[in-house]
């Protein structure tokens, strides 16, 4: 009996095993260490070509596990692309860029500056460094770009515009979502909720094995200042299929400033017209259309009926698009 | 007035009615009275009150009945009565305790209702308390109360459920009986707004009692009960260990003992439909040397791991970081008082009847090295210990030394080390007794700046009575306690894991409190305390309390 006690003592002494760490609990370097620079911030190259293969990245190093920020700024475009970890390091893991950027406006050929930001309870530590970007990233596949307004409008482009005042439906230059050009939709109709619209035509055969799940519809949209645009100005987008079906997609209200992303899987669009299959069929669409509405001021009588919305009374639409594209798999990235 | 006429006259009658039957109803009770007075003085304080008179007067009226030979119960019936509460207006009654027990077949034993559990010091065990070595009486009576009132019997936890225990004699030279005891109980009723789920605390023990010495295994499962709530969490913690005690045959004065085990807790969250689940395991060995009843000398060897869990086990009897809502604030600023000795043995502090399935916070200042008992978790070493040596009947002593060690780092690779020594004495001449204890703590950690640690703290006990005649004693009493350096206690995250670790520091702060008391013992069930003290506390904020209490206590 005696000898069964101490082989079962001794079996429970080596069947017993522990995982060990190097200690537990967060780290007492990470939240009472002084906070230290190792590294500077640094670039892997001063020249970003995004249409290469080789690693594009920063690197810096400091004295403790934090919360860190890298922001990538375009001087000229304003773009940005934002990391954030937390290391006490960062490099090709952690800080790999393929040329994206957060939202739009997506970055341009230009020079950019990388700032990161370290801090602790105690101290906070500033670096930056400057690189260039000199080829841009190319552009996802099985993407089909509609209309970038870069070179115009795109062929057989309908547009249509109402009476009003102040209506600019045209291309412009300068801060755009992405390159140089974008088209603007806006102006000020007092007795109508519709302002215009531009019908551009598409091919999508390509997409006829692509379910609806996974066909998204991108464009960049910019409204306007609050106070200096209608509060309830919004976008209605029509895709158009052979056999006559047509859905919609409501983006209300679009009451931003800078220019955002705005991706929609095609599954989200609704039917608005008679049904010819009643099925969405994505290699079957063969027109885009984009209208610019808002809620008009009055006074008189709506066409369409409801009520007019008073309070903008003198504010100008804006609902400026640009960068109208088709992707699969994921949302476009600007 | 009224009441305590109508509690008379049921009193009476019962009696009366207990006589004729004597064996079929007994009655037991306990009757107290404790006034309190307390003095704050703070220099330049003149935004808090400055004295406090508090206490009460209780009856508790025991019966136990035993409606036949098998079957016993026994109730206890309280009346309590707030100082200054006039006209019954500060009256609260109510069921002190309510137990049934029998014996079923005359071969298992059961009780249903309050119950008194306690296995061993990892599976479920109510540790004593910090701020203790070797009390002196006069300190002890007030301790009394306290243990009274919050049914800390010993070691065990006061919790309400049913047990039973049963056994079976083997008839074998070496296999010689089986006992078992199983238990379970409620430990926490459901709290629907906070979509607590009723707890239930479920175990037992089975014993192997051999001709070597008893094999035991223990089992302590805390565990929710599900669809008693809403349910967003469900808790499950277990603890199953064997112990084994064996005399050597070689070295009988020799006795090796052991005991291991693995815990595991459970987290199941069940909105996101995910389960955490921690294990560890703990084992203690030790060896007995015992040559005589006078002389017992032990080594010990433990190993607690970091992850292991046992709320029963280290769940802390007296929350050392409370407060007190006595003198609750200090200064013109209101700052929070810091609590001391005195609040520990006469106020309103916390105390723990539930087990809590996170890690309790302890105050470092009183117990680092094991604030959790042998419990504690993360924790290896050896201790020495003394226990009871007798010189010449008078002079008693008692020793433990403890080398212990964290198994990891906390917050860093380097261990820490911590060193406790406890040495309690009793001396005894004529009409004079002493005691005295002391417990000294050191707590260190080699490295840089953010990650050394050294503290050390000591608790000194003293009591000195003088037994004036056979039923008149002067009791005279002190406790004094210091500590100074520097810890970072850490912050347990819902697994009781360390998140962050919290800088704690002591500048040579040092507490005392001394007591002089009167004793007056009316019979053997009958006694009057009239005690003096004073209690000065040196920390960030300085104060000192005097109070004069009087504790009248009958048994009957």
């Amino acid at each position: 009996m005696r000898n069964i006690i101490y082989i079962l003592i001794a079996v429970v002494f080596l069947s017993c095993e522990r995982s060990n760490p190097d200690f537990l609990g967060g780290s007492l370097n990470d939240q009472f260490g002084e906070l230290l620079v190792l590294d500077s911030l640094k670039s892997s190259e001063s020249d970003f070509n995004f249409l290469s293969s080789s690693p594009r990245f920063f690197e810096a190093q400091w004295s403790k596990n934090l919360n860190w920020q890298l922001d990538v700024v375009g001087t000229q475009s304003g773009a940005t692309k934002t990391f954030t970890g937390f290391s006490s390091q960062i490099d090709f893991d952690n800080t790999s860029w393929n040329g994206s950027a957060n939202d739009f406006p997506s970055f341009l050929t230009e020079n950019c500056v990388a700032t990161l930001f370290l801090a602790d309870n105690v101290d906070t530590i500033t670096m930056s460094t400057t690189i260039t970007i000199t080829d841009l990233k190319p552009l996802q596949e099985n993407l089909i770009l509609v209309a970038d307004f870069e070179q115009g409008m795109p062929v057989n482009t309908i547009e249509f515009v109402q009476q009003g005042e102040s209506m600019t439906f045209d291309i412009a230059s300068g801060q755009a979502a992405s390159g140089l050009s974008y088209y603007a939709m806006g102006g000020i109709v007092n007795w109508d909720y519709y302002l215009g619209s531009i019908k551009v035509p598409v091919e999508t055969e390509e997409f006829s094995n692509v379910s609806p799940l996974l066909l998204y519809f991108n464009m960049a949209v910019i409204g306007g200042v609050a106070g200096e645009v209608p509060g309830n100005q919004f976008i209605k987008i029509y895709m158009r299929e052979d056999d006559g079906e047509r859905y919609s997609y409501e983006l209300n209200p679009v009451d931003w400033d800078s220019w955002r992303l705005i991706s929609v899987p095609y599954s989200d669009f609704v039917l608005e017209s008679d049904a010819a299959n009643n099925t969405k069929d994505p290699g079957t669409i063969n027109q885009i259309e984009i209208m610019s509405l808002s809620c008009p001021s009055g006074p008189g009588t709506i066409v369409g009926g409801g009520s007019a919305c008073p309070e903008n009374m003198g504010l100008e639409v804006k609902t400026n698009i640009d960068f109208i594209a088709f992707s699969t798999n994921e949302s476009y990235q600007p | 007035m009224r009441i305590i006429a109508i509690c008379f006259f049921i009193l009476a009658s019962i009696n009366v009615m207990a006589q004729e039957r004597l064996k079929k109803v007994e009655f037991y009770g306990a009757a107290k009275t404790n006034i309190l007075h307390q003095s704050y003085d703070v220099e330049g304080d003149t935004s808090n009150v400055t004295k406090a008179n508090y206490g009460h007067s209780l009856i508790d009226l025991g019966i136990l009945l035993r409606p036949s030979a098998n079957t016993e119960v026994a109730t206890e019936l309280r009346i309590r009565n707030e100082l200054g509460g006039f006209w019954g207006g500060a009256v609260s009654y109510g069921i002190r305790r309510l137990t049934l027990k029998g014996v079923v077949n005359d071969a298992i034993r059961y009780k249903i209702g309050d119950i008194d559990l306690e296995m061993t010091p990892y599976t479920l065990f109510n540790n004593g308390y910090q701020d203790v070595v070797n009390e002196a009486t006069v300190f002890q009576m007030a301790r009394e109360v306290i243990d009274y009132e919050y049914y800390f019997t010993d070691n065990a936890w006061r919790q309400q459920g049913i047990q039973s225990d049963f056994g079976f004699n083997l008839n074998n030279e070496t296999f010689n009986s089986i006992d078992v005891n199983i238990f379970t109980v409620r430990n926490r009723v459901p709290d629907l707004n906070a979509a607590l789920p009723e707890r239930l605390f479920t175990g037992g023990q089975v014993a192997l009692n051999t001709a070597y010495g008893p094999l035991t295994y223990h089992s302590a499962n805390l565990h929710d009960l599900k669809n008693t709530v809403n349910d967003i969490n469900l808790y499950y913690n277990s603890v199953n260990s064997l112990s084994a005690s064996v005399q050597l045959p070689e070295a009988p004065d020799f006795t090796l003992d052991y005991e291991g085990g693995i815990s595991k807790a459970n987290y199941e969250d069940l909105l996101t439909k995910e389960q955490t689940t921690i294990k560890d395991y703990y084992w203690n060995l030790g060896l007995t040397y015992e040559p005589s009843d006078k002389l017992k000398l032990r080594v010990n060897a433990i190993n607690t791991g970091p992850q292991f869990r046992s709320p029963a086990a280290q769940t802390i009897r007296l929350g050392y970081s409370s407060s007190s809502n006595i003198f609750p604030t200090i200064g013109n600023d209101l700052s929070i008082r810091k609590m001391g000795l005195l609040d520990y043995l006469y106020n309103d502090v916390m105390y723990n009847r539930t087990f809590d399935d996170n890690l309790d916070l302890y105050n470092p200042a009183f117990s680092n090295a094991m604030p959790y008992g042998l419990a504690t978790p993360n924790r290896k070493g050896i201790s020495l210990s003394l226990n009871d040596y007798t010189i010449e009947n008078k002079f008693k002593i008692s020793s433990d030394i403890h080398f212990i060690s964290e198994i990891i780092g906390s917050g860093t690779s380097n261990l820490k080390s911590f060193f406790k020594a406890v040495v309690k004495a009793n001396y005894q001449h004529k009409k004079w007794s002493v005691n005295a204890g002391l417990t000294h703590e050191n707590t260190s950690r080699e490295g840089q700046s953010i990650e050394a640690i050294d503290l050390s703290t000591m608790l000194i006990d003293f009591g000195l009575d003088y037994n004036v005649t056979d039923k008149i004693a002067l009791l005279l009493g002190s406790k004094y306690h210091t500590a100074n350096g520097n810890e970072l206690v850490p912050v347990y995250d819902n697994y009781n894991n360390p998140l962050v670790f919290e800088p704690v520091s002591f500048n040579d702060n040092r507490q005392s409190l001394h007591s002089l008391g009167l004793m007056v013992q009316f019979s053997e069930r009958s006694t009057l305390i009239a005690s003096a003290s004073t209690f000065s506390q040196v920390d960030v904020r300085d104060y000192s309390l005097n109070q004069f209490q009087i504790l009248y206590r009958l048994n009957f």
